[in-house]
């Protein structure tokens, strides 16, 4: 019985443990920042190494296959930043999909993208019939 | 769609073996304990 | 033991039939083509492990409050189904986010917890062997498993409580995300996939009793 009560207290301890460090870090646990929360933090984001995610602005994909530059602008619907990444993208990569890219933001507003993850939605349906 | 049979192929592969080696063991467990003297030290 | 084959055997022709629906009779997907397939073989695994520790958390509370040994067979047999089926969640998971996200693995909430989910339990399994009882290694392994599933509800949330990368669940009540045919596939392959999961699970737990019983002639 003594032993019943002490796992209990344990799983008590590290379930408030498990609340807090949720709690706490919940907004620290973003996969990726928007283009308008990365516009937000100014010239303190310049530099630094992080993840940037949106949809891809239809229309926006350039590719130069002399020099193997991919151009493409990522907005959430607010604000838009222009990436640029040296390489092919993933084959799932569309115009007016959701797409994360690592990189750092530069001083002249453009992201240097070194990779390009595609993100897709929750909804599964068969292609349209033509 | 190579992606597609790895992951099919890997998840057949995986739980066939595991089957198999849980009738394995079941087998060699009864047997020991039939014959304590003789199989016991299979595994 | 007749009932046990029958199992097996339903459990097998289940799995032929959501592999053939899976695989050949349902659509491929708007976006991602026919990689939406693996889904069929992920999503199911990642079901059953859930349902594998739940009863590992369930048989090892009644085994710490009662001490019978058939809590514990129950308890130690699900740990190590639970820990099968994360590991081929974890890795059909990988298999699928290779073509359609472009990376096998990425510091994504969803797959992070996961992976932790997987450790935790591997650990309850490794934990036995630490204690020179084997009571006792049941007890710490029990404690383990009480404590960890506490990573359950959090795997399931991560999607909602943390901006990921993985997609959010596409089966919640009252709203279905999935057309119909590939519906059916994803249902027929989670009966599937419980099905096996009670054969491995009836057919692991005699291991275990025979295993014990075998240690203790």
């Amino acid at each position: 019985m003594k032993r019943a009560r002490l796992v209990l207290a344990a799983v008590l301890v590290v379930g408030a443990l498990l609340y807090l460090i949720i709690g706490g870090i919940r907004g620290a646990i973003v996969y990726y920042t928007t283009p308008s929360e990365l516009l937000a933090q100014g010239a303190s984001a310049v530099g630094r190494s992080m993840r940037l995610g949106g949809q891809v602005a239809p229309g926006s994909k350039k590719w130069n296959a002399q020099t193997l530059d991919l151009r493409f602008v990522l907005t959430d619907g607010t604000a838009s930043i222009p990436v640029v990444h040296h390489g092919a993208p993933p084959d799932l990569f569309t115009e007016g999909q959701g797409a994360v890219v690592e990189g750092t933001y530069g001083s002249d507003g453009m992201f240097t993208a070194h990779a390009i993850i595609v993100k897709h939605s929750e909804q599964y349906a068969p292609p349209a019939s033509p | 769609m190579g992606w597609i049979a790895l992951a099919y192929g890997i998840v057949l592969i995986t739980l066939t073996t595991y089957v198999l080696v849980l009738r394995r063991r079941l087998r060699d467990a009864t047997r020991a304990r039939g014959t304590p003297t003789q199989h016991s030290s299979v595994r | 033991m007749r009932g046990q084959t029958f199992l097996g055997a339903i459990a097998l022709g289940l799995l032929a039939a959501g592999a053939y629906v899976g695989l050949v009779a349902s659509p491929p997907d708007a976006f991602q083509g026919e990689y939406v397939r693996i889904m069929y073989a992920h999503v199911p695994n990642a079901w059953v492990a859930y349902v594998a520790f739940a009863i590992t958390c369930v048989a090892s509370a009644l085994y710490l409050a009662k001490r019978t040994p058939v809590y514990d067979y129950i308890a130690h047999s699900a740990t190590e189904l639970g820990v099968v089926f994360t590991g081929l969640a974890l890795v059909t998971g990988s298999i699928w986010g290779r073509p359609v996200w472009g990376t096998w693995w990425t510091w994504d909430a969803r797959l992070v917890t996961t992976a932790v989910l997987f450790f935790i339990y591997l650990g309850a399994l490794l934990v036995r062997g630490l204690a020179d009882d084997p009571r006792r290694g049941a007890r710490l392994a029990a404690v383990v498993s009480i404590v960890g599933f506490l990573d359950v509800p959090v795997i399931h949330y991560s999607v909602v409580w943390f901006r990921t990368l993985h997609q959010p669940a596409s089966l919640t009540r009252g709203d279905i995300k999935i057309a119909p045919p590939m519906l059916a596939a994803l249902l027929l392959g989670l009966l599937a996939f419980t099905v096996l999961f009670a054969y491995l699970l009836t057919l692991r737990i005699r291991l275990a009793r025979a295993e014990d019983a075998g240690e203790a002639a």
